[in-house]
């Protein structure tokens, strides 16, 4: 439990607030989901450097997202709204430079930062071994993985922080790429004996070893299939434009996958989850904003549709999808101090 | 004798008269049911904007989505495309040539006319041509000139009706809302068709209200939740700066 919220209320928050991104290119909302982010991160408490050091880690990813913009006008030569041309004999960039890409490289870059602070507040808000817990047990090898995975960025940028400091306490200055080598040459090593420390610590506890294994029950083949066909069923509905039904029986294949695999490992719990009341008003909030962006759309138009090609149109904005968002900034506001 | 005899044979045959009579009078209600006309959308979507909203009237049962393309009077080039029937190239001259139907798809963002049936109050992608469609009465069809989303409008066939009615003699034609209303000139009572230009609202002309793109009050109230967001985010982080030790 990090700042008095469980892990599955992160994880529905996180879910949530990706959710804009991932399937709407409407500016306004992803300014406001961008602007949930950031003050849900930097309400966070500083926990081990972890948090600055993903933050640092959205900075990053943010900057490099703007070179989504330059990208997009140099390549996409579409649209009503030109207001540049490079000769058309240029392989690739040749062609109009159009406003219409320049948005749309923008939005793109927004969209992108907006995941990014998204994916660092729900890292520096929730323990990996909380996640992994949540895990059923025939993913929690998975899980370990993905944690590690996960982890080595922040505990990169944390060394490098560390060594940088040690090395100029000693008098070094990094004036050239030659001085460089004070600074790569730790990293390296401590990143080796990193690595070293977790294998070890990994067979020790006995990952990827036979655990407790049970004979795999009938029900796993049926349930394998049907979440086969599931999925079958589920592009189809996507690729004929069917976006609810299709987001439904992709979740019905996920569950029914997992109750297919679910029970070859058994674990034990010894810390089960606290729902305080921080928990169930986060968990709350977030699965109404859940319902309202994915089933809104039955009810009224939400807008969550947007282009820039071949016209530029003013954005369209509904408020109950907007409100949705913003209740997202609840963790910014009851997260323990 | 001539009179009594007549007398007689109508006595006799009056029952059958009477059914007959009866008979003919539903046998013509049902042909003139039969012969009314159904009736069809058709929803076409420029690249700039520009949504042409045609009615078709037809007396058959139902009718192809290549049917009613052609009676729609729209110009529309096809081209045969394997076994999904045929391919649209272009509708009111906009698209490619027929020997080179796809001829703006090959780049990126790729346009090509995209074909839509109406489910309910929305649009979904139709996985075939036109030519595999059958359209019976009160159904709509939509094409637009896009690389992403379909952006055509919500729809019913009623307010398409609406649309092409005979504009209402008045004095002040500009306070209907509508731009610009083309029936075609050479249909009487099979098509017509209203040609809305970009940035006019569908729904405005329909039902008069300010639905539009972006009005002031969504921008108002986006501003006001963005500003929600902000002095929201702003006072948390000043409580964890004051609860850091």
């Amino acid at each position: 439990m990090s700042g008095g919220i469980n892990a599955v209320a992160w994880v529905l928050w996180f879910l949530a607030m990706v959710v804009v991104p991932l399937t709407s290119r409407n500016p306004l909302y992803l300014v406001l989901v961008l602007m949930v982010a950031v003050a849900v991160l930097f309400s966070l408490p500083q926990q081990h450097g972890q948090t600055s050091a993903w933050r640092l880690f959205a900075y990053i990813g943010s900057g490099v997202a703007t070179l989504s913009i330059g990208f997009n006008v140099l390549t996409v030569h579409a649209g009503n709204r030109q207001f540049a041309r490079l000769p058309d004999s240029w392989p690739i960039i040749g062609g109009p430079l159009t406003i219409n890409a320049l948005v749309y490289g923008t939005i793109s870059a927004i969209a992108i930062a907006s995941v990014l602070f998204g994916a660092a507040t729900f890292n520096s808000a929730v323990r990996h071994a909380d996640l992994v817990r949540l895990l059923p047990g025939s993913l929690s090898r998975f899980g370990v993985a993905a944690g590690v995975a996960l982890l080595f960025v922040p505990q990169t940028i944390s060394a490098s922080r560390d060594i940088y400091d040690a090395q100029r306490a000693r008098g070094h200055h990094f004036r050239s790429l030659g001085d460089a080598r004070a600074f790569v040459v730790p990293l390296l090593s401590t990143s080796l004996e990193r690595a070293l420390l977790l294998s070890e610590a990994l067979e020790t506890r006995g990952f990827g070893t036979s655990a407790i294994v049970r004979q795999p029950e009938r029900r796993a083949p049926l349930a394998s299939i049907g979440s086969a066909l599931s999925i079958v069923l589920a592009l189809i509905a996507l690729g004929l434009g069917s976006y609810t039904p299709g987001i439904l029986l992709m979740g019905f294949a996920v569950a029914l996958a997992l109750v297919g695999s679910n029970g070859h490992v058994r674990r034990t719990r010894f810390r089960p989850i606290e729902w305080s009341p921080r928990s169930l008003l986060v968990s709350a909030t977030s699965a109404v904003t859940l319902l309202v962006l994915l089933f809104g759309r039955a009810v009224t138009d939400l807008h969550l549709t947007y282009d820039t090609f071949p016209t530029i149109e003013s954005p369209q904005f509904s408020i109950l999808a907007g409100a949705a968002i913003v209740l997202l900034v609840l963790p910014a506001l009851v997260v323990e101090r | 004798m001539l009179t009594s005899r007549s007398l007689t044979f109508s006595k006799g045959w009056r029952p059958l008269l009477t059914i007959a009579a009866l008979l003919l009078v539903l046998g013509a209600a049902v042909s003139t049911a039969a012969q009314a006309p159904h009736t069809a959308g058709l929803v076409v979507r420029h690249g700039d904007g520009t949504i042409i909203y045609a009615l078709v009237q037809f007396e058959e049962e139902s009718i192809t989505g290549t049917e009613l393309l052609e009676r729609s009077e729209i110009d529309v080039v096809m081209a045969p495309y394997g076994g999904m029937g045929v391919a649209v190239c272009s509708l009111d001259g906009e698209g490619c040539a027929s020997d080179n139907c796809f001829c703006h798809s090959y780049s990126s963002p790729s346009f090509y006319w995209h074909y839509y049936v109406q489910t309910g109050d929305d649009w979904s992608e139709h996985p075939l041509g036109p030519s595999s469609r059958h359209l019976s009465d009160g159904d709509v069809d939509g094409w637009s000139w896009t690389a992403g989303e379909s952006k055509l409008p919500g729809i019913t066939i009623e307010d398409i009706v609406e649309l092409n009615a005979p504009p209402l003699p008045t004095s002040e034609p500009e306070q209907t809302g509508i731009p610009e209303q083309q029936p075609s000139p050479t249909v009487e009572s099979e098509s017509r068709a209203v040609v809305v230009a970009p940035g006019e609202s569908r729904t405005a002309l329909v039902s008069g209200n300010g639905d539009g793109e972006g009005s002031a009050n969504t921008y108002l109230a986006f501003a006001a939740m963005a500003a929600l967001v902000a002095v929201a985010g702003g006072f948390a982080v000043i409580r964890q700066r004051k609860a850091a030790p």
